[in-house]
């Protein structure tokens, strides 16, 4: 039903205005362009009615779902509004935004033909009180029972404090149900130090047959906290989203406010924040292979993994003060450069922690007992990957090539080859192999970075943020790609932030993965995908 | 020969683990640890304290104080500082037993000594 040709022309950064490569005759008469001040985006008003065809639209035609954004437009005058953005490799990115009634704000469910939007939407109505109408699965999703029936905390007229009030009925877990068939209650609070979920499994002996993740217990209000805050006052908060992608969230942050400015920051700095997106891969990567050994009680490979980690860190605190690598990417570079004798003794560092690693991997991929239990275990075809626009080494794990370091390059990755890494299988040994393999090649191109370095200075002033202006920036975090979307208010405020993180985006695969699986094994299979929860939950 | 160097390279690897909380926790130089102040170079023009993300920084006639409880160690308040007087130190044992215990106070000499 859709043009699927590819225009070789149009590149990322470059408008493109009599889109012939499917766009035009997509939107036809449907969409309205409306000016964007970010190179490399096209937006348009749509009425909310077109939303599901035209998401499908394009959806066949090869764009992928990035994220829904609600908005509270009625101070303004206007209504509520939803806006949807989309990108495909080599092609500009595409927003798409409906208004909405400023009294009982409601639009057909994209859900379903989108199945990747499903968590969006169920947030949009619980923080906005936006209806997704006809949306499958109408539960509460970040708000949990106790929150009164009509607080959407992320509309302007929401009380400051949470309300007393009439809550919702208690929450129902989808389950299966039949004979022989119970319910194995998980959490939210854990054995070991990791984050609350819940998780309700329906199983018929020990064959978990339905899954069902209940999230949001660390939800903090981040995207509300940061509304009327100065950028250099929304950072801190929104780089501590959670602990392990905060070089991730920071460039995200930073991408887009530099778009919105039309600036990009010096060369030694972009080139210093790709040095730093791979540092934060390597330990988390590096630290998750661990975590894997640890999911299956194997502990020579678990501590081995994890003393490189820690040699990791340090090489993180050596750079920039701190081991999780907070307070350095900021709005127009880095806040400073990183000190010359630190820096010096990288390379070297780094190589004796890459033979230890290349060791540590090879005695794992030898041990008959590991890979027994890696393999076929928590499978997500790569139809599920697709439909539920799976992201990072998750979805490259199931034969899904997508890696916002080459479809979307930003900074120094626009000259930087980044080796594909493949793999079909979809299962814990697959996402095991690309991470382990996605390690390896993080430390050649941390070669090819640090050997490259220009010199020069690390910030450069950013111009003045034009009020209600609004922007996307992205990163490839280490679990996958990181999207915010950021508007401008007045006095260069922020006034309206939306965090789609790798982990959100991934969350409903784990799930969709433990079906068929032995109740022991899900630990394996969640430590496989190694989400966050808090920045999942915000 | 498998079975031989996993049994091996522990033995060659030796100890990793540090013995804190008896020995200091092993830093690296740079670390941004608890931010200090330099009394003596302090002009109290509280550039700190409207740099500060967090509010961390209370400012007086008598005192610089600094609660470690709101404090996130970015260093705003040492880049803010004209006088170059605020430094991250190495300090990063910060645990208090009581919410008081997290407020560290410098005090500040009486303004006629300057």
């Amino acid at each position: 039903m859709a043009e699927t040709a590819v225009n070789p022309s149009a590149i990322p950064g470059t408008p493109v205005r009599s889109s012939p490569d499917g766009l035009a005759g997509l939107l036809r008469d449907r969409a309205r362009p409306r000016p964007t001040v970010a190179t490399g985006e096209l937006a348009f008003d749509v009425d909310s009615t077109e939303l599901p065809s035209i998401a499908s639209g394009l959806g066949a035609a090869g764009w992928r779902f990035v994220m829904l954004v609600g908005l509270d437009d009625r101070r303004a005058g206007a209504g509520f509004a939803v806006e949807v953005a989309f990108e495909r490799p080599a092609s500009p990115i595409v927003r798409l935004r409906a208004p909405l009634a400023a009294d009982t704000p409601s639009y057909p469910s994209i859900a379903r033909v989108l199945p990747a939007a499903l968590w969006d939407e169920r947030e949009l109505k619980d923080l906005f009180g936006i209806v997704p109408e006809g949306h499958p699965d109408p539960r509460r999703l970040v708000l949990h029972d106790a929150y009164p029936r009509g607080f959407h905390p992320l509309r302007h007229d929401a009380p400051a404090t949470i309300p007393d009030g009439p809550t919702d009925r208690h929450y129902v877990p989808f389950a299966a149900h039949g004979e022989g068939v119970f319910e194995v209650p998980v959490g939210p609070i854990h054995a070991g130090v990791i984050e609350p979920g819940h998780f309700r499994f329906s199983v018929v002996g020990e064959v978990v047959l339905y899954l069902d993740a209940r999230l949001f217990f660390t939800h903090r209000g981040i995207e509300k906290l940061v509304e009327g805050r100065s950028i250099a006052r929304a950072l801190p908060i929104l780089e501590r989203s959670c602990g392990v992608c905060t070089v991730a969230h920071a460039t995200a942050f930073s991408h887009a406010i530099e778009r919105i400015a039309g600036a990009d920051p010096p060369a030694r700095a972009i080139q210093l924040r790709a040095v730093l997106a791979e540092l934060e891969r390597l330990y988390n990567h590096v630290g998750d292979l661990g975590n894997i050994c640890a999911g299956i009680g194997f502990n020579v490979g678990s501590s081995q993994l994890g003393w490189l980690k820690e040699r990791l860190l340090r090489i993180n605190e050596s750079l920039t003060g701190h081991r999780y690598l907070t307070g350095v990417v900021v709005p127009g570079g880095l806040v400073g450069d990183v000190p010359a004798a630190a820096l010096g003794a990288v390379p070297g560092r780094l190589a004796e922690v890459e033979r230890d690693l290349r060791a540590a991997v090879h005695l794992i991929n030898r041990t008959e007992a590991v890979l027994d239990r890696f393999r076929s275990t928590g499978v997500l075809t790569r139809t599920m990957a697709l439909d539920l626009g799976t992201v990072g080494v998750a979805a490259r794990a199931s034969g899904v090539e997508i890696d916002l370091r080459r479809d979307q390059p930003t900074g120094a990755y626009t000259r930087l080859e980044v080796p594909r890494v493949e793999s079909v299988a979809g299962d814990v040994a697959a996402r095991f192999h690309v991470r382990a393999q996605e390690a390896l090649a993080s430390f050649e191109l941390l070669k090819q970075l640090l050997g490259e370095l220009d010199a020069g200075p690390v910030s450069a002033p950013l111009p003045p943020l034009p009020a209600g202006a609004s922007a996307l920036g992205w990163a490839e975090g280490p679990r996958g790609a990181s999207w915010i979307w950021v508007r401008i208010g007045p006095d260069e405020q922020v006034e309206r932030l939306h965090l789609r993180s790798a982990s959100f985006a991934n969350w409903p695969s784990v799930a969709a993965a433990a079906p068929g699986n032995l109740v022991p094994d899900f630990p394996l299979i969640n430590k496989s995908f190694e989400l966050c929860y808090a920045c999942t939950d915000r | 020969m498998d079975l031989l160097d996993r049994w091996l390279r522990p033995l060659r690897t030796g100890v990793v683990t540090s013995t804190y909380p008896k020995a200091p926790p092993v830093l690296e130089p740079g670390v941004r640890g608890l931010p200090e102040l330099d009394p003596e170079r302090c002009t109290r023009e509280s550039a700190c304290v409207s740099a500060c993300p967090t509010g961390a920084i209370v400012l007086s006639a008598e005192s610089w104080s600094l609660d470690a409880g709101r404090c996130v160690f970015c260093g705003a308040c040492a880049r803010a500082c004209p006088t170059d007087a605020i430094a991250l130190g190495s300090a990063v044992t910060i645990a208090a037993v009581r919410p008081a215990g997290l407020l560290h106070v410098t005090p500040l000499p009486a303004r006629a000594d300057r």
